[in-house]
């Protein structure tokens, strides 16, 4: 499992996943894919009167057995597209945000915004499925070298935004390292 | 004019293939299937953050995969 290097006094507060909807398009051209053959099987079994005619010696088989390499093909697909999505996410902890992003199953980007750097957090929720699905866009501007980070297509972009506003809070009010002055005559 | 005959393409495919070229294509999608295991279940391990979705996953992908194998094999040696 993947470790992040907390400081001792530091939590995780909240993970952040994308919604199920940044997959579904990949899902269900997957799944259409896969089962094209079957029903193109079965509509020319149902059009063709003498379609019985075209099994010779043991071709189903043969058939059978290449449907079986075409599932495998889109099997496996399906799992790394799944994957990639799955380990996209936003580590929020009480000193900082963790930003995983997997863009691709060989390309992973890892950067860690710390809650002073935060100077704006916008959050936009556009159009009927985000609403009644609650999935949006988090949008985060820092004073860093990077000046913003996105993460699309959230889940509960609303609560992650509260999340990262109590947390700030909490940061700020806690008591501030004083550093040690050093008088010289 | 040449039109597309599917009786005759699988009667041609059924003369081409025999039984060995199946088992060879068998061995190579087991190849295939463990490589691609091997590079799920790395990022799996080293990178996903909760341990019980992995492991959900994890079943459903080796019951899936391996069912697919094994209708493969089946198909093979009726062939």
């Amino acid at each position: 499992m993947i470790k992040f290097n907390l400081n001792p006094d530091e939590q995780i507060v909240l993970i952040v996943r994308k919604h199920w909807i940044a997959i579904i398009g990949q899902v269900v051209v997957f799944f259409v894919a896969a089962v094209a053959p079957l029903i193109a099987f079965l509509v020319i079994s149902i059009f063709m009167p003498n379609f019985s005619t075209w099994w010779v010696g043991n071709i189903i088989y043969l058939c059978t057995f290449l449907y079986a390499v075409w599932l495998m093909i889109f099997w496996l697909a399906f799992f790394f597209a799944w994957t990639t999505y799955h380990l996209d996410i936003w580590v929020v902890t009480t000193h900082r945000i963790f930003i995983v992003e997997q863009k691709g199953m060989f390309y992973r980007d890892i950067s860690s915004l710390t809650l002073d750097k935060i100077q704006d957090l916008t959050i936009d929720i556009d159009g009927f499925l985000p609403t009644m699905l609650k999935f949006g866009d988090i949008l985060v501007e820092t004073a860093g070298e990077h000046q913003y980070f996105k993460f699309s297509n959230a889940r509960h972009p609303e609560a992650m935004k509260v999340a990262i506003n109590n947390v700030q809070k909490t940061f700020y009010s806690r008591p501030q390292p004083v550093a040690p002055v050093t008088a010289s005559l | 004019m040449n039109s597309f005959n599917l009786p005759a393409i699988l009667e041609k495919l059924h003369s081409f293939i025999s039984a060995p070229i199946l088992f060879a294509l068998i061995g190579l999608l087991c190849i295939v299937f463990a490589l691609a295991s091997w590079v799920l279940v790395f990022h799996w391990n080293k990178y996903a953050i909760d341990k019980s979705d992995i492991l959900a996953a994890q079943l459903i992908y080796f019951l899936g995969g391996l069912l697919i194998i094994f209708i493969a094999m089946i198909s093979a040696i009726l062939y």
